[in-house]
């Protein structure tokens, strides 16, 4: 997730800014440290907030590692989580994950009591401060390229990028190894398993692979992950929209304080137990259409992924 | 993070698209479901693909509201 963030950060700073700084004379290294990283401070902001929510909610890897009650690496959401769930405390912990439900109580302003029906009020908001048409002719000339400007370029630093290569190659053998690794295995049939548990497949053999997708139910299991993934992504989306616009145009009241609900809403623990409850209590446990509805609901208002 | 990204988005979209849609007669609903799509389509498809990655990567949620594994429909 960081790296797309990145990548799209990267993607938008003018490649112009870099020929400009290599004509008055800027190294690589000046180059990344006076334009890339000054233009991609947005993209690390918006990294790190991902990253601090992300660590507030996160209770699966302290729950394997450490056990789920173990007082030294406790955390708020793994205290929710493992008291919510089969404990004597059951009780306790709805409470504490509870907060993000109280929005459903005020869903009655999100009515739309401001959009501009009539012609007499937007006439009355119109502000034409700007003259509609901007002169193309200048708009033309500032876009000619100017041809003696354009050898200049990225003057490339040749140790430099065979450092670069090499430190790229060592990355991808890494990530790459194990990968190729297991399909080495995967190719194997039975006997040669036995046989020779690490070395290059003599045979190749793609039978594993059907019968690990018969035996593993594998088609029915994609075809939901597809639909579950699909329908709640969906409602997810259009919930967003639904929710975001009438916030950003300001037809509601307080947008202002609705904008810091969103943001502040990302960093509240998980609401797995009181989900489960409203589950339960709804009839919903154990369907599909709970699971959609709540996964939606989640992911349009929680950190997903 | 969906309602967020949308309201960023928005903050770039001129206002007098609103109302010009208004003048034209198009409601409210209308102008969510007809107008909006087209205008949001980068930052609509981005909000879908980070929930899709969310759903498609969830374990918790179907662990504790699905009980039995044999009749997860």
């Amino acid at each position: 997730m960081a790296v797309v963030i990145y990548l799209a950060g990267l993607q938008a700073i003018p490649s112009e800014l870099y020929e400009v700084a290599s004509i008055d004379g800027a190294t690589a290294w000046q180059r990344l440290r006076f334009v890339t990283i000054p233009l991609l401070a947005p993209s690390v902001t918006a990294n790190t907030l991902l990253c601090i929510i992300g660590s507030l909610q996160s209770y699966q890897l302290i729950y394997v590692l450490t056990g789920p009650i173990n007082p030294a690496t406790q955390v708020l959401s793994l205290a929710i989580f493992t008291q919510g769930f089969g404990g004597p405390r059951e009780g306790q912990s709805s409470p504490r994950g509870t907060p993000r439900r109280s929005r459903s109580s005020s869903s009655s302003s999100w009515r739309s009591s401001r959009w501009p029906l009539s012609p007499t009020s937007v006439a009355g908001r119109h502000r034409y401060d700007h003259p509609p048409v901007v002169a193309p002719a200048a708009l033309q000339a500032a876009a000619v390229q100017h041809p003696e400007t354009a050898h200049v370029g990225h003057r490339r630093n040749k140790p430099l990028a065979v450092v670069s290569y090499l430190l790229m190659l060592v990355v991808v053998v890494i990530y790459a190894y194990p990968l190729l690794f297991l399909i080495n295995t995967a190719l194997k049939s039975n006997n040669e398993f036995l046989v020779n548990p690490t070395g290059l497949v003599q045979s190749p053999q793609l039978a594993n692979f059907a019968s690990a997708w018969r035996q593993g139910n594998f088609g029915a299991y994609v075809l939901n992950s597809v639909l579950y993934t699909f329908v709640a992504a969906g409602l997810g989306t259009v919930m967003s929209l639904l929710v975001g616009f009438p916030v950003a145009r300001g037809y509601v009241k307080h947008p202002r304080v609705w904008q810091g609900l969103f943001a502040a809403m990302l960093f509240l623990p998980n609401t797995l137990v009181t989900v489960f409850q409203l589950a339960l209590r709804l009839g919903l446990y154990d369907t599909a259409l709970g699971y959609i509805l709540i996964m939606a609901s989640a992911s349009a208002w929680a950190r997903c992924s | 993070m969906g309602p967020l990204l949308v309201t960023g988005y928005l903050s770039s979209i001129p206002r007098e698209i609103d109302e010009a849609a208004a003048m034209d007669g198009a409601g409210y609903l209308r102008y969510l479901f007809t107008f909006l799509p087209r205008l949001m389509a980068p930052v609509l498809s981005t909000v879908f693909i980070l929930q899709a990655i969310g759903v498609w990567n969830d374990i918790i949620l179907a662990t504790i509201l699905f009980p039995d594994q044999t009749k997860c429909r």
